[in-house]
């Protein structure tokens, strides 16, 4: 086994340094650039808003109010602006002839009213600028800080499952079922965080903790194939987490989150005397100084988990430093420090002990370190012109102890820069070059690295209510030092929104992804299978096409707001790759012939008799299925579920919030490893039923959250012999001063 | 408020009159821990292997004889030396026969393999000391067989 600790990586020191520098940063006296800073209230109760879109006609300027409604936005050029506030649910307001001069603030608070005819969203993911929603080209979800807030969670991906069309797998991101399940070998969905690829360089798996889930300001979806935008992994999707920036006034937060599991509700199953417990504690703190602003938060996490082997350990030490110099530049840096010790099984003992681990694994265990440090330069050129910087460093090394031992080295680095530029104001542009680098030292994979160079761009034209936007990517991939593929992807769409409250949107582009590291070079034993190389993969390519339409109306009668979403999407995929056992119990990861994924996706929103109510469902139908050259059908994809079904209702009544949600997802029609044996029952797959609560209440400066996952302990597997989520009971309790 | 609670009562009848739930229970099936005393140099691995009751022993080294006929499942592979193992094998209630099996060929390559797996007669070793075992599966109930101690 190689000897590498994790201070060879050779990144803590430098991060540490880096973090070092911008917090000197704040105390030099820069100049006092103009800012314009103030509170959006709802006009009714006079309460703080959050999450409501602040922008600035005409530019590229534009802030997010923070929990309380605060916001703040620096940077900006002496002059006059017009300011747009614009949130769900509440009517838009402009602010005109706002003057601002040097080193004299600006305070400018608003409020806004509820119950609308209709409300944009805005979002920045699906075009890379801001937009409103109902003119997106391809559909988007979002998740905004209430809702994160209101279920408590710790881990995002808690969340994303119960978005319409995403579920996973073990982590495993799945948007519309475009991944499936690749045994943590790659996905067909892009995490951003910030707008920043976070996803690992040689699986492409995701690190769910080092996602600072309560410092999330929203979460943005886009469904459809972002590969002209965001290159390869996006052809499936996109997820862009984008943290909060800190708040006008300076805060404290603690919140400690007290979780104990049931024991199983069959007794056969029973396999600890005492029922496990989960831990989550969080110190944050945040402030702004001069015009600067920063947040740090410190989280210790001890989870015995519902199973055996699924315990976890981690402390993790999170900072977002906004930096704004001078009248036009700003910058942002993210760091992400995670230790983490946890539990490892890739199957459970048996049918009789789901919960319990195999004999001669019971001790097996990663320990590891991930390291995340993203920065952000944005440069205002003019009114018309705005210059967008992004680098990030990824650092991640764990070893494998127990039955196995093993190791893991990997790092990737990313850079990007983006030049906006509005030409008139129906006629823009987006230019940008990216540019990664992944190595990988890993027992499994064995000592690679790729690289990556693209260029993307995107003009967008407004014809009275229509939008047309046309976008391409190229890009050159690098394997080990050899060309692996060059890839050209545009992408078309055009957008008509014939009233303030509809928008129809219709797109096709191509996408693709490259074959990852731990596609092409595994080499492992997964019970009695072999997982064998496959170093002449091929890039899969893709053809998606979406029609969709957004409804956006409020002030019906009793409806406080209603939200109706419609789309129709079809993905045919060429090359397309998947985890093949043959004959001899050997997997490769193997480019299968064709494969195509259509769909529909229906969603409803509604609140109703003055925001007392609040109910959401989406219900999303897939056909994924194999297919020869000519078109024709040979099998269903694994690991996909037909029907997806996810419902959510609330009630705001007596200063209580009180939620139900429930998960639909229809029975897997195929599998890859076990399949269903008829004749013993075992290895049987059901379909997927799952029920949560949940009832919190703020009172003053205290939140306090009661909640139940798997209400009625429903019993299911995703991934063959790997039983879900047991019963769960949290309390959490949050303090801010 | 009359609404409300209306709205409220067919919202959360939307939400529950889904199929019907069919979570996964308690099973049935043979468990238990087999020795192994000693291995055949020519062995790859053994597995137990769960037989129809109408299997006829006597008959097992016939080339005519089916016995991929009375086949109905088998245990996770057991590799070659292993001194005990730990087992379990779920069934539907009935009654079967049991037995350990020596393999001659890599155990995952004769289970996944169906061609070799129809001929399974021609890859595998009985035990000199062990006789099927006849079982009967009751319904959510594990049957443990102990005691079992096997000679290659």
């Amino acid at each position: 086994m190689k000897n590498t600790s994790y201070s060879n990586v050779g990144i803590s020191r430098f991060s540490l340094i880096i973090v070092i520098l911008c917090f000197l940063l704040l105390g030099v006296g820069f100049p006092q650039s103009p800012t314009i800073s103030g509170r959006v209230e709802d006009a009714k109760t006079g309460a703080g808003l959050p999450g409501v879109n602040i922008q600035i006609q005409g530019s590229s300027f534009g802030t997010t109010s923070d929990l309380d409604g605060f916001y703040q936005l620096s940077g900006l050029n002496p002059g006059e602006y017009t300011l747009s506030f614009s949130m769900m649910g509440y009517a838009p307001y402009n602010e005109r002839n706002v003057a601002v001069a040097l080193n004299i603030p600006v305070q400018l608070s608003v409020q806004l009213k509820s119950n609308v005819l209709a409300s944009p969203q805005v979002v920045v993911t699906s075009s890379r600028k801001a937009q409103d929603i109902l003119e997106s080209p391809f559909s988007v979800a979002t998740i905004g800080p209430r809702e994160i807030q209101a279920k408590a969670v710790v881990n995002m991906v808690d969340i994303l499952s119960y978005e319409s069309g995403v579920s996973t797998i073990k982590g495993q991101l799945n948007i519309r079922g475009t991944s499936g399940y690749t045994m943590g070998a790659g996905t067909r969905s892009l995490l951003l965080l910030d707008g920043i690829p976070m996803l690992g360089s040689a699986a492409g798996n995701v690190t769910w903790a080092t996602i600072p889930t309560s410092e999330v300001d929203r979460v943005e979806i886009v469904k459809s194939g972002g590969s002209a935008m965001y290159g390869s992994s996006a052809m499936g999707g996109v997820v862009n987490i984008i943290t909060r920036n800190a708040p006008h006034k300076p805060e404290t937060r603690i919140s400690t989150k007290v979780g104990v599991y049931s024991h199983p509700r069959v007794d056969e199953w029973r396999w600890r005397d005492s029922r496990g417990l989960l831990y989550n504690t969080e110190i944050s703190h945040s402030r702004s100084i001069g015009n600067h602003a920063a947040w740090i938060r410190i989280q210790k996490r001890s989870d015995d988990g519902f199973m055996e082997l699924n315990w976890e350990e981690a402390l993790n030490i999170s900072a977002k430093l906004k930096l704004n110099f001078g009248s036009a530049h700003s910058a942002a840096v993210f760091v992400n420090v995670l230790d983490d010790k946890s539990g490892l099984t890739s199957v459970w003992k048996s049918s009789a002990s789901p919960f319990e681990a195999p004999d001669g694994s019971k001790k097996d265990r990663t320990e590891g370190r991930k390291i995340v440090l993203n920065g952000h330069y944005n440069y205002v050129y003019s009114q018309d012109m705005a210059i967008k910087t992004k680098l990030s460093g990824y650092w991640n090394g764990w070893d494998g102890y127990g039955a196995d031992p093993y190791y893991s080295r990997e790092n990737r680095f990313y850079e990007e820069v983006q030049a906006s530029k509005s030409w008139s104001s129906t006629f823009s542009s987006l230019l940008g070059i990216t540019m990664q680098q992944n190595g990988v030292d890993a027992q499994i994979f064995g000592d690679h690295n790729s690289s990556s160079l693209a260029s993307f761009l995107l003009l967008e034209k407004k014809l009275h209510q229509f939008t047309l936007s046309a976008g391409s990517r190229w890009e050159t991939y690098r394997v080990d030092g050899h060309s692996q593929d060059q890839v050209f992807t545009p992408q078309l769409a055009l957008n008509w929104k014939p009233t303030a409250w509809l928008g129809l949107r219709i797109s096709t582009g191509q996408g693709f992804r490259v074959p990852t590291v731990a596609e092409m070079f595994t080499s492992a034993r997964r019970s009695i299978f072999t997982i064998e190389p496959n170093p002449d993969l091929v890039s899969e390519t893709s053809m998606n096409r979406e029609f969709g339409m957004t409804l956006l109306a409020g002030q019906m009668g009793m409806l406080d707001l209603l939200k109706l979403d419609a789309a129709i999407f079809h993905n045919r995929f060429e090359n397309f790759i998947e985890p093949i056992p043959d004959s001899e119990a050997v997997i490769h990861f193997r480019n299968i012939a064709d494969a195509r994924i259509m769909g529909l996706e229906l969603g409803l929103g509604l609140s109703a008799f003055n925001n007392l109510i609040d109910y959401k469902s989406a219900f999303t139908v897939l056909d994924p299925v194999e297919t020869n050259a000519d078109g024709d059908i040979i099998d269903t994809l694994s690991y996909r579920h037909r029907y997806h079904w996810i419902s959510s209702m609330g009630i705001h009544y007596w200063g209580l919030d009180a939620s139900i949600e429930y998960r639909y997802l229809s029975r897997m029609e195929s599998v890859e490893l076990f399949d269903e044996n008829m004749m013993t029952g075992a290895d049987a797959r059901v379909p997927v039923h799952v029920w949560n609560a949940g009832i919190g209440r703020w009172h003053k400066d205290w939140h306090f959250v009661l909640r139940v996952e798997n209400v009625f302990q429903y019993y299911y597997t995703q991934l063959e012999r790997n039983i879900e989520e047991e019963r769960i009971m949290t309390f959490s309790v949050e303090r801010r001063f | 408020m009359r609404f409300a609670l209306t709205l409220t009562a067919v919202l959360l009848f939307a939400m529950i009159s889904c199929e019907e739930a069919d979570s996964l229970e308690a099973i049935a099936g043979v468990g238990g821990t087999v020795t192994f005393t000693s291995w055949s140099d020519s062995l790859e691995g053994a597995v137990i292997v769960i037989f129809d009751k109408n299997l006829d022993f006597e008959r097992i080294d016939e080339p005519t004889y089916k016995v991929i006929d009375y086949f109905i499942t088998y245990s996770d592979p057991i590799s070659l030396g292993t001194s005990a193992v730990n087992y379990f094998i779920q069934l539907e209630p009935g009654e079967y026969q049991l037995m350990v099996i020596g393999l001659l060929v890599d155990p995952g390559q004769l289970l996944a393999n169906e061609e070799m797996f129809n001929e399974i007669q021609n890859y595998i070793v009985i035990p000199e000391n062990s006789a099927p075992r006849g079982i009967v599966i009751r319904e959510k109930q594990i049957n443990e067989q102990t005691d079992w101690y096997v000679q290659f």
